[in-house]
């Protein structure tokens, strides 16, 4: 019936597949199109999700285990307060307030480790403290709110409370300058990490926007990037980049040299199972899609990755509606 | 066509996304159903039973009313040869009686076009949503679609009161017949002449309506108080039509599920009681239906799709009561995880058809179909 | 003189695209209806859309997960290439009207918007090489069950319709152009052509993609006989056999005339009724030969001939949804970047009576006056209406200028001229004219307590201008392209 090829887990032997958690759905347990994956304070996944037009309840922060045991979800899609359209990413401040942006209110919702709203802040524009299409979140160790103001082609530092700190950046392809940058992880020292998405590259910069270095350049080939967008770093110093379009997640040592890169090779599911135990043709049909194994397992369209402290690296899989957990070795 | 008051109306409501039959009227003495759906069933302690075999939903308490008073049919196992599980294919089976082939024309084209064939009165057929459903659609049959009464009609993008009236005029004149422009042109301007006759008779419908009931805050609701309101305004409608969308619960079924019956429930309510004050209830007949049930197995959070489902008739026209056989749930009678069907649907719309429009319902559903005597 | 007759070219942009804003008016008199043509004939020399940016911001469209999703892409594609690259969009539409899919059938949007990227990318090319990549392409594969055409059970359904529909129509000048012996062995000449994965699945990771398989176990190796001609045929064989019939040539001119140059009776009637303008179709047949099947040839020919030009052919056509929407967009200016709110546009679409991707059924859609019933023809009015007015628009404030800066005295016949030439030289019936001439007046009327060139009368004019390209958009006459 299916003959499987065994593909390596990773290139380099770095990682090992461990899991997938996820299942198509705009509610409940399951994924509809999850941007943003991260882990909070109290050791639980948080997954956010773009949904589509058609299905506005869709959109929302959906939290499960990181076994993939359901618990609940929040957010609700809208323009009032504490409500969003285009989410794009979560970050837990060390209060434990989780933040949301959004890039059609150009906004950052704040809500309490409860998951109730408390406040706003941003809106759209190109001043100290404003946005433009805002995506990547992450909080400094100094406690600073560090924004990707895409639009207006810059990072920018805030207050926990959307005050402004600093900026920096500007449209361009030099050192210290972005285009349409998107995703943002920051390390344990403070420094700055940037997907710098249309000129195919990571950025570093210390916890004041003062350049560092810069790795990748356009294409498939190892360190080659086509439009990266998320980002993680782990204690190790180990930089993760989503290589959007190339559809894969690469690795970077420190110095910013390839180390490894991972592909994708889910399996079924938790909640998967579940449905397909209800629907036997489902089940039947997916037995028979024989050409189908590469995309059934491969990463399609990875847009966000988080790395914990037990070294588990999960991936949004955001075209397969599922988080897929690799273990570093 | 004059309109006598005494012509029946029928309402048809669309419970769109696929309406979980088994959830909604419920074999509550049947453990088969706990054992399928672990998670969604419904407490046997909460059901609202009207036999010794079947319950309503919790959240139909208005619909049961109804029903303890002889005015609700439940016709079970509803469906087609050769189901089709995906929405759009199933509902235009649904819409033009044709499960083999694509059909575009609407069986409701067809009664209104048989209940007014010189297309005197452009309101014979009127749709509550925008668009025009294919259920009603038929080349030369007009149907406004109205999508809220009363902003309904041409231009309504011009808010300022006297501006719009002199729009509207400046359009009625520029749409009048002009010799020698060609029959494009005219079939233009007539249609467009036509909408602004149906906008115009529709905008006096909210003024001179009155009525002592508060309908309830829901799509349906709003839209079952349009259809009121037209229809307790005497303008000579035979055919309503409207939606309630929402019904595809694959997930997180329990609340959504039951919202949605609640709202059905209450806006059923209102607009019986409504047409009640207005002492017409007894000429509207209201058709519930969806475009097919759902799994009898639950998928953890909701059901997927299914095939055999459920209809009900409500109205004073009705003969209450239970029709067609509920059917088995037993893994060996199902069909692929699904109910089987033992109504063939189109004999359904014939009944209503030929029993309560008084029309021929072989050309209506394309053949001679089991019927039954809801009605 | 012709060539730079801005109301032919804005006539030819109505046709070979979605209409041409007063500026690009500007621009293609300068460079001449003929290069106009010649650089409309080749959209593939324009640059392409950033795709990126566009997968960026509607991130659900790549693997749209519902119909309206990939509705509201095509209405996207259509407005995003209706500058740059018009006839690309025009003839994809054109094709998808002639082999015309379901997607509430399909139920695969990917597989379904590759098959409308097939007819942009050949739409313009060989009508013999179309035809085959249509025979392979796995939404039609599926949409005509030849995945179940199999050697030992042939199911006729795309054998039929590909004659019947989609090359060589069920007749000609009152004679039947092929034979029931001849759709069998056009079926079993295609067994084996199937897709490798025909199970449709969003659970639980989304939809899997299809692709073409042949299968030379399930292929009827027996000679056939079709048209006269006999031998062990595959699919290829038989295209090429089609494509050589006048009643091809004929069947494609038609349908070119019906949608580039003017309405004409709707297909079933082809067989029994003559086409319009026999001497056009005749010059189309002559070129469909002349350069071997090629359709830009035919086009090349078409755009450039008299009877395209000519008055007969202005306004002879009743709009499509599609042109009315992607037409409005265009002149307005709007979504040039990826931004929310295209949905519901693009719904408006379906609400016209064009479910773009998912027509009625495999003989397409109705048109020219069948896409007008009372209940779309309000939408489409209002429709407009309310977009042509909207002065946040850049499209319209670029209109709104113009029409200021022109205006050195408002009198209402020269307000409804000017309105009429900047909404793309649309033109209204004397008698309509003269009608909103008469409420044009009365608003001018108003002016009298204004000092001329304050900012109280400048917001006068504007309003003035607004109002009547609105009443201009609900005319009868704006419904025709």
């Amino acid at each position: 019936m299916t003959t499987e090829t065994e593909q390596p887990v990773s290139t380099q032997g770095f990682y090992r597949y461990h899991d997938v958690i996820g299942l198509l759905s705009p509610a409940g347990p399951g994924f509809s199109g999850p941007v943003a994956v991260t882990t909070g304070p109290d050791g639980m996944l948080y997954v956010a999700n773009r949904a589509n037009p058609k299905q506005p309840d869709g959109v929302r922060v959906s939290r499960c285990t990181t076994d993939g045991d359901y618990l609940d979800q929040f957010g609700v899609w809208g323009e009032g307060p504490g409500e969003f359209i285009w989410v794009t990413d979560i970050a837990f401040s060390p209060q434990g307030e989780v933040y949301l942006a959004d890039e059609h209110s150009h906004r950052i919702s704040v809500f309490g480790a409860d998951r109730q709203f408390t406040r706003t802040f941003g809106g759209h524009g190109s001043g100290p403290g404003e946005l433009d299409r805002p995506s990547g979140l992450e909080f400094g160790p100094g406690g600073n709110l560090y924004v990707v103001d895409t639009l207006n082609h810059r990072v920018q530092a805030l207050t926990a409370n959307g005050e402004f700190v600093s900026k920096w950046g500007a449209l361009g392809d030099a050192e210290g300058q972005f285009n349409m940058p998107w995703g943002i992880a920051i390390d344990i020292s403070g420094d700055v990490y940037v997907t710098d998405w249309r000129n195919d590259r990571v950025q570093k910069f210390d916890a004041e926007g003062n350049f560092l270095m810069a790795f990748g350049a356009s294409g498939g080939d190892e360190g080659q990037f086509n439009r990266p967008n998320g980002i993680s770093v782990d204690a190790d110093g180990d930089i993760y980049v989503c290589d959007w379009l190339n559809d894969r997640v690469q690795v970077f040592d420190r110095t910013g040299d390839f180390k490894d890169v991972l592909i994708g090779h889910s399996g079924m599911s938790k909640w998967g199972r579940t449905l397909l135990a209800a629907n036997p043709d489902i089940e039947r049909k997916l037995e028979l899609a024989v050409q189908n194994i590469e995309p059934k397992r491969r990463f399609y369209r990875p847009v966000s990755v988080h790395v914990d402290g037990n070294g588990k690296v999960y991936v949004a899989d955001c075209y397969r509606h599922r988080v897929q957990i690799y273990q570093k070795l | 066509m004059t309109s006598t008051n005494k012509d029946p109306i029928l309402v048809v409501v669309q419970l769109t996304g696929g309406n979980d039959y088994i959830n909604t009227v419920i074999p509550y003495q049947d453990s088969l159903y706990y054992d399928s759906r672990k998670t969604v069933s419904v407490a046997q302690e909460d059901v609202l039973p009207v036999s010794d075999e079947l319950a309503f939903n919790p959240a139909l308490t208005a619909v049961k009313d109804l029903y303890d008073q002889g005015k609700v049919a439940v016709i079970n196992g509803i469906g087609y040869p050769g189901p089709n599980r995906s929405h759009f294919r199933s509902m235009d089976i649904w819409h033009t009686c044709e499960p083999e082939k694509v059909g575009t024309e609407g069986w409701l084209g067809r009664a209104i076009r048989d209940l007014d064939p010189n297309a005197e009165n452009v309101l014979t057929g009127v749709n509550f949503g925008r668009g025009l459903p294919r259920a009603m659609a038929l080349t030369g049959v007009p149907v406004a679609s109205v999508a809220v009464l009363e902003t309904y009609g041409v231009l309504t993008g011009i808010t300022g009161e006297q501006e719009r009236i002199q729009a509207l005029d400046l359009f009625s004149r520029m749409y009048s017949p002009i010799m020698g422009t060609g029959p494009v042109m005219d079939y233009l301007g007539s249609t467009g002449l036509d909408a602004l006759k149906g906008a115009d008779i529709l905008k006096t419908v909210p003024a001179q309506y009155q009525s002592s009931i508060e309908y309830s805050d829901s799509i349906i609701g709003r839209n079952l108080q349009g259809i009121a309101k037209v229809l307790t305004a005497n303008l000579g409608t035979r055919i309503f039509y409207t939606e309630q969308p929402g019904y595809d619960t694959h997930a997180n079924q329990g609340p959504v599920h039951g919202i949605l019956l609640d709202h059905l429930s209450h806006a059923i309510n209102d607009f019986y009681e409504d047409l009640k004050e207005h002492d017409t209830a007894d000429k509207v007949l209201i058709y519930l239906f969806t475009e097919f049930g759902r799994r009898v197995k639950d998928n953890g959070s909701g059901t997927d799709h299914g095939a055999g489902g459920l209809a009900l008739a409500i109205g004073d026209p009705v003969t209450g009561g239970i029709y067609s056989e509920f059917p088995s749930m037993r893994p060996e009678d199902l069909e692929e995880g699904d109910l089987k069907y033992n109504i063939d649907f189109r004999g359904v719309y014939g009944t209503v058809a030929e029993k309560w429009l008084g029309l021929d319902a072989a050309s209506i559903v394309g053949g001679k179909f089991e019927q039954l005597n809801f009605v | 003189m012709p060539e730079t007759d801005k109301p032919l070219l804005a006539h030819l942009l109505r046709r070979a695209g979605f209409g041409a804003t007063f500026q690009e008016l500007d621009r293609y008199s300068q460079l001449g209806y003929e290069a106009v043509v010649d650089q409309l004939l080749h959209p593939e020399l324009q640059p392409a859309i950033e795709e990126d940016v566009l997968e960026r911001y509607y991130i659900d469209w790549k693997e749209s997960r519902n119909i309206e999703g990939a509705l509201t892409e095509s209405v996207y594609r259509m407005n995003a290439y209706a500058g740059g690259r018009p006839l690309q969009e025009k003839i994809a539409l054109f094709w998808h009207g002639v082999f015309a899919t379901g997607l509430a059938k399909v139920l695969h949007e990917k597989t379904m918007l590759n098959q409308i990227d097939l007819f942009r990318e050949q739409g313009l090319g060989n009508f013999r090489e179309l035809l085959v990549g249509l025979a392979k392409d796995p939404a039609m594969i599926f949409w005509l069950d030849n995945n179940f055409n199999h050697k030992d059970a042939p199911n006729e359904n795309w054998g039929r319709e590909l004659l019947e529909l989609f090359s060589l129509g069920v007749g000609m000048n009152g004679q039947e152009n092929y034979t029931e012996d001849d759709v069998q062995s056009a079926a079993r000449a295609f067994t084996g052509w199937t897709i490798d994965d025909d199970n449709v699945t969003s659970f639980p990771f989304g939809k899997l993609p299809w692709r073409f398989r042949y299968l030379p176990d399930d292929h009827d190796e027996e000679e056939k006989t079709f048209l006269g001609h006999t031998g062990n045929f595959n699919g290829e064989d038989i295209i090429d056999i089609i494509v050589e019939q006048p009643a091809t040539a004929r069947f494609i001119s038609r349908h070119l005339y019906n949608f580039f140059v003017a309405d004409d009776v709707q297909v079933p009637a082809w067989q029994h009724t003559p086409p319009g303008d026999p001497e056009a179709i005749k010059i189309l047949e002559e070129e469909y030969f002349r350069s071997n099947y090629d359709i830009r040839s035919m086009l090349d020919v078409l755009f450039n001939s008299d009877f395209f030009k000519s008055d007969r052919a202005r306004f002879a056509k009743v709009k499509s949804p599609a042109e009315v929407v992607v037409g409005t967009l265009h002149l307005l200016g709007d979504f040039k970047f990826p931004k929310r709110g295209i949905f519901d546009v693009a719904m408006g679409c379906r609400y016209m009576g064009q479910d773009l991707l998912n027509p009625p059924s495999v003989e397409g859609w109705h048109t020219g006056e069948e896409w007008i019933d009372s209940g779309s023809l309000v939408e489409r009015i209002n429709f407009v209406a309310d977009q042509v007015s909207d002065i946040q628009q850049p499209g319209v404030r670029a209109m709104v200028d113009a029409l200021l800066d022109r205006m050195d005295e408002l009198d209402p016949e020269s307000v409804i001229d000017a309105c009429l030439e900047l909404l793309g030289h649309m033109r209204l019936h004397e008698k309509n004219k003269a009608h909103l001439a008469g409420e044009v007046r009365a608003m001018l009327a108003q002016r009298s307590g204004l000092v001329a060139g304050s900012p109280e009368d400048r917001l006068f004019a504007e309003n003035t201008f607004l109002h009547t390209m609105k009443m201009i958009g609900s005319s009868r006459e704006y419904q025709f392209a």
